[in-house]
């Protein structure tokens, strides 16, 4: 600690002059350190909060699905539209187009399409202007469909109840460890496109027990959207938890 | 929102110091804790921050960050080690042999504390 000021700085103090003279003389300037202690998206976290009052208060729950470019994200959302009708509602985040949000409106659910011009994420500030726009008494399921990307959605809560990792047979059985922020801090892992098993070698087991190193508390469903197995089970699931 | 989330962190960060201080251009250090586990890469952080801090009236500011590890604990035995890589996670526990191990800790970003000059 520096003498003169007791600031907790480490100073080069030189001794000028002779006999009762003397003194130190200071060679940094006055630097005081602030103690802070504060989460860097603290302000994210408060408006996910907020979004997250918004969506109990209308007996709302909500998903947030992260996943790869291509892993059959929508093409799930699709089936899980034709069962829910108007009973569930989806946030499509992209980075350009609103392709996704059309295929759900036909599908039979409302939509409202994010273009994040650019950005890897959603953020809650972006879904709690999409949450005004699908204010509905009908809706009991809220799927945000986030920008494909396996790392940066990790980061950014979003208001939701769950967070869903999807992993799709050719991407191969050994991502989990290599993206363990997301797998990690998921309630569900979706291992999509299972009617290819015969053709790849992906090992449902191996993946599994990667995320259990990472993530105690999460459910696995296996499925394909293509054929329609194993999508019932997910429909159960998501229907108990949403009381319909 | 801007490209790449390690820009929009530096960002979401100058700005969280911005509201502390009465004078940006009077910060000369922000500390940060970052999580092994936390998703945000320590070099685009650095290269972000570096990038935003000049344009909103930052001058000479430097950006330290402290890496927070996570530890990885055995099921069977609770022995306890900090993780290095995550290749670890596929050995066995160098105590009891066992596989069965989890990665706890390590997902923070905390703005720690900055320095002033006065």
């Amino acid at each position: 600690m520096c003498e003169t000021c007791g600031c907790n700085e480490p100073t080069v103090a030189e001794t000028h002059g002779e006999g009762s003279h003397a003194h130190k003389h200071h060679h940094h300037s006055h630097e005081h350190t602030v103690q802070l202690d504060i989460p860097v998206l603290q302000k994210n976290n408060r408006i996910a909060q907020e979004n997250r009052a918004f969506l109990a208060e209308r007996g709302i729950y909500a998903v947030n699905i992260i996943s790869s470019p291509g892993s059959g994200k929508t093409t799930l959302l699709e089936a899980l539209a034709s069962h829910f009708g108007s009973k569930m509602a989806v946030i499509e985040g992209d980075v350009q187009t609103r392709r996704d949000s059309e295929r759900i409106i036909r599908a039979g659910s409302r939509a409202v399409q994010i273009e994040t011009g650019g950005a890897c994420h959603l953020d809650a500030h972006s879904v709690a202007h999409a949450l005004e726009d699908l204010d509905s008494e009908e809706c009991k399921i809220l799927v945000i469909e986030n920008v494909g990307n396996l790392v940066c959605p990790s980061s950014y809560d979003l208001g939701e109840n769950e967070k869903w990792a999807i992993l799709s047979l050719p991407e191969g059985d050994d991502k989990i460890l290599k993206y363990p922020s997301l797998f990690s801090r998921i309630q569900a892992l979706i291992i999509s496109k299972i009617d290819l098993a015969d053709r790849l070698e992906f090992n449902i087991r191996t993946a599994v027990n990667e995320c259990k190193s990472l993530n105690r508390n999460f459910e696995t469903y296996s499925l394909s959207a293509k054929s329609g197995e194993g999508v019932d089970t997910l429909i159960g699931y998501i229907s108990a938890k949403a009381g319909i | 929102m801007v490209d790449m989330h390690e820009l929009s962190i530096a960002s979401e960060l100058l700005q969280q110091v911005a509201s502390k201080v009465e004078m940006v251009a009077s910060v000369r250090e922000v500390h940060l804790r970052l999580g092994k586990m936390s998703g945000i890469n320590a070099d685009s952080l650095l290269f972000g921050f570096e990038a935003l801090a000049p344009t909103m009236g930052y001058e000479n500011v430097k950006l330290h960050i402290e890496e927070m590890r996570s530890l990885i604990r055995c099921r069977m035995c609770n022995y306890e080690d900090t993780l290095d890589d995550f290749d670890q996670i596929r050995m066995p526990c160098p105590q009891c042999g066992n596989f069965d191990r989890s990665v706890n800790g390590g997902m923070e970003c905390t703005l720690d504390h900055i320095i002033l000059e006065d």
